[in-house]
């Protein structure tokens, strides 16, 4: 496994099932907040439906319930979610044993009747310690009472993966529960692309992972060039897609639609480039094109064609080899030093792209606080 | 909290059926330990004052004298009674435990130990560990205090968990009872950080690496906030490597994965740790 394919509403099979069999994707997620449980005519079809479709096609998939998104400000698209049998009391609720065991048992009787691997729900966390953290080991450890090889999820803002040695101790409490796989995510209360990160938030990623890995293999969901840092550090895996939502997990993909309409995704129609470890705007790729074919060339070129299909397959096919590249490292600190010499590259040809006019977002965005936190991270092993 | 008096002691006396054949150690506070007689053995008498405000505390030391007496390990003290209660409302909870020889880990501290004698008693303490562990409960304050080797050369693990119910050491800022010098960083915490099996494991550390080098790797100053931010980054006062380069690079490997930051990172508890010996002997 090196890239998953994040769920969106959008209703493009095909781009899943080409994409594994083109090797730029290993397998897919679906979640309850983008894929129906019903039928309805006009939508994607239901999730039994899509995922034996999948299944039938040769592609992995597992189930996420994505729980830590009922904790996120503004949550209010429940179009799809609550067409789930999820919870024995009020959506939501995880005050108590009972409601846990019951939103636990609940999750693993939809994953089976999808004939997928269970996944343990979890609950969004601004720190390590904490109410919440208390009632997300507790989901956890349910988890894991019920299926020793379950998979089990972290999921927290940039101050949980920045809280340091409280981070690491609720990591160790989980650890202790020994699953079988981990999914983590990094939640990001704003929209930005790239999605914001701190160096010490990136750090208290790459130390979790680095943890984890030791136990199971983790994916980073929704990762996309974010989690390169945490595939140095041993992650298995990243998330990604053609929609904004599928390449950062974000409270505004979760939130209510205005007028209940909308919300389809939105399409990520920027330019990948390999030499930036990042995208460009449509109008600053085509600029720096006109004016520097060969930076562009040199930094992998752009996709075939300006549009939704190929623009995804570029980015999918950047992504995995960069993932790729990382993993054919076995060892740890040859992948740690890696990434750092790609990183330094990436931010060099930042600057080269910035001489062609300003940018929207470069370096200081897209590189400086994953490589600081990367560079925190070899610090801490002794690198 | 209230005080495990004499004539507390004695109502446990009556209690059990035992004879009190006087104190064990320190005398005074919550905890009181004493050489007993019963039914013609000889053995070691633990009673706990209680007070009005914690019957859930006497609930759970209930639950976990069950669990260790059903805990049948050769590195364990072997729990001999039931918990019984004290007074009508209860005032005190007693049990008894098998009357071990030999010495605690306290005053054989000081000079290096071998790595063959650091090795058995690692071996010793893991398996112990492990055999608790499996039932879900976790030392909490593993120290020199808390390990006796026996005149017959083995090694056996006491006073499982009480600590954390009777209050018998100190207390940390977060509320974790422990005894200084040989706190996790697991013990600063609250919430789902709290002590857990890896921190059993980090405490063993610090007794291997004090027995290897004669020096505690994390030791108490007389400044709390000084010592317990070293301990929070489990920051060493020195590597392994540096203080005992005689020994092989596994065995250095192995003091420094039990004594790593991130609990994560450690071995996760002692049936993991008995594992990971077997290869570094």
């Amino acid at each position: 496994m090196s890239v998953l394919i994040e769920d969106s509403p959008r209703n493009i099979v095909d781009w899943i099932c080409e994409s594994v069999d083109a090797k730029i994707a290993s397998g897919t997620i679906v979640t309850p907040w983008a894929s129906p449980w019903l039928s309805h005519p006009n939508l994607k079809p239901r999730a039994v439906d899509r995922v034996q479709e999948l299944q039938g096609r040769g592609v992995p998939v597992l189930f996420d319930p994505m729980t830590h998104a009922l904790q996120m400000s503004g949550v209010g698209d429940f179009r799809f979610y609550d067409e789930y049998d999820l919870w024995g009391g009020p959506r939501g609720d995880l005050s108590d044993a009972v409601l846990r065991e019951e939103h636990v048992a609940r999750v693993f009787e939809v994953q089976q009747s999808l004939a997928v691997r269970h996944l343990a729900p979890t609950e969004l966390l601004h720190t390590g310690l904490s109410n919440a953290s208390a009632r997300a080991l507790e989901l956890a450890r349910e988890a894991v009472r019920l299926d020793p090889k379950c998979v089990v999820g972290v999921a927290g803002t940039m101050p949980f993966w920045a809280s340091g040695g409280a981070l690491d101790a609720h990591v160790g409490a989980l650890a202790s529960l020994t699953p079988a796989e981990w999914v983590v995510t990094v939640v990001h209360s704003d929209k930005a692309i790239p999605p914001h990160f701190s160096a010490e938030g990136a750090h208290g990623l790459c130390r979790t992972v680095r943890a984890l890995s030791e136990l199971g293999p983790v994916h980073v969901s929704h990762g996309d060039f974010g989690g390169l840092p945490a595939i140095a550090a041993g992650a298995t895996s990243v998330g990604s897609g053609w929609d904004f939502r599928q390449r950062r997990c974000s409270y505004v993909d979760y939130a209510a639609r205005p007028g209940g309409v909308g919300g389809g995704g939105g399409w990520n129609h920027r330019p990948t480039l390999a030499g930036l470890l990042g995208t460009l705007l449509l109008n600053e790729a085509t600029v720096v094109e006109s004016r520097d074919v060969a930076l562009v060339s040199r930094l992998g070129g752009l996709p075939a064609a300006p549009a939704p299909r190929p623009t995804y397959d570029h980015h999918m096919t950047v992504l995995t080899a960069a993932v790729e590249t990382l993993r054919s490292e076995s060892d740890l600190r040859r992948r740690y030093e890696l990434l750092t010499r790609m990183y330094s590259a990436a931010n060099a040809n930042w600057a080269a792209v910035r001489r062609h006019g300003n940018l929207a977002a470069g370096a200081p965005e897209w590189i400086e606080p994953l490589a600081g936190g990367l560079a925190l991270y070899g610090a801490t092993e002794g690198w | 909290m209230g005080v495990a008096s004499d004539e507390l002691v004695a109502d446990a006396c009556a209690v059990l059926g035992a004879v009190d054949r006087g104190p064990v150690g320190a005398v005074g506070g919550q905890k009181a330990v004493r050489l007993i007689e019963r039914d013609g053995v000889s053995r070691v008498l633990k009673v706990i004052a209680v007070t009005a405000s914690s019957p859930t505390i006497l609930t759970r030391v209930e639950r976990e004298v069950q669990l260790l007496r059903s805990l049948n390990n050769a590195h364990v003290v072997r729990v001999t009674s039931d918990l019984v209660t004290i007074g009508t409302p209860v005032r005190g909870a007693a049990w008894t435990e098998e009357l071990l020889d030999g010495s605690d880990l306290t005053p054989l501290l000081g000079p290096q130990w071998s790595w063959a004698d650091t090795w058995r008693m690692l071996r010793d303490v893991a398996d112990g560990l492990a055999a608790a562990h499996a039932l879900g409960v976790v030392h909490r304050d593993l120290s020199s205090n808390n390990v006796r080797r026996l005149d017959s050369g083995d090694y056996k693990v006491l006073d499982f968990s009480f600590a954390r119910h009777t209050l018998r050491s100190g207390v940390t800022q977060a509320g974790q009872p422990g005894t200084l010098n040989f706190l996790s960083p697991e013990h600063l915490n609250a919430y789902t950080g709290v002590p857990m099996p890896a921190s059993d494991v980090f405490c063993l550390g610090i007794l291997a690496y004090t027995a290897l080098t004669g020096m505690n790797p994390i030791p108490f100053a007389g400044d709390e906030d000084e010592y317990f931010r070293r301990l929070q980054s489990a920051r060493l006062v020195a590597d392994i490597a540096d203080v005992r380069p005689d020994l092989r690079a596994d065995q250095h490997d192995l003091l420094r994965r039990m004594l790593h930051a991130q609990p994560a990172r450690r071995y996760l508890n002692g049936s993991r740790l008995a594992l990971a010996l077997e290869g570094v002997a």
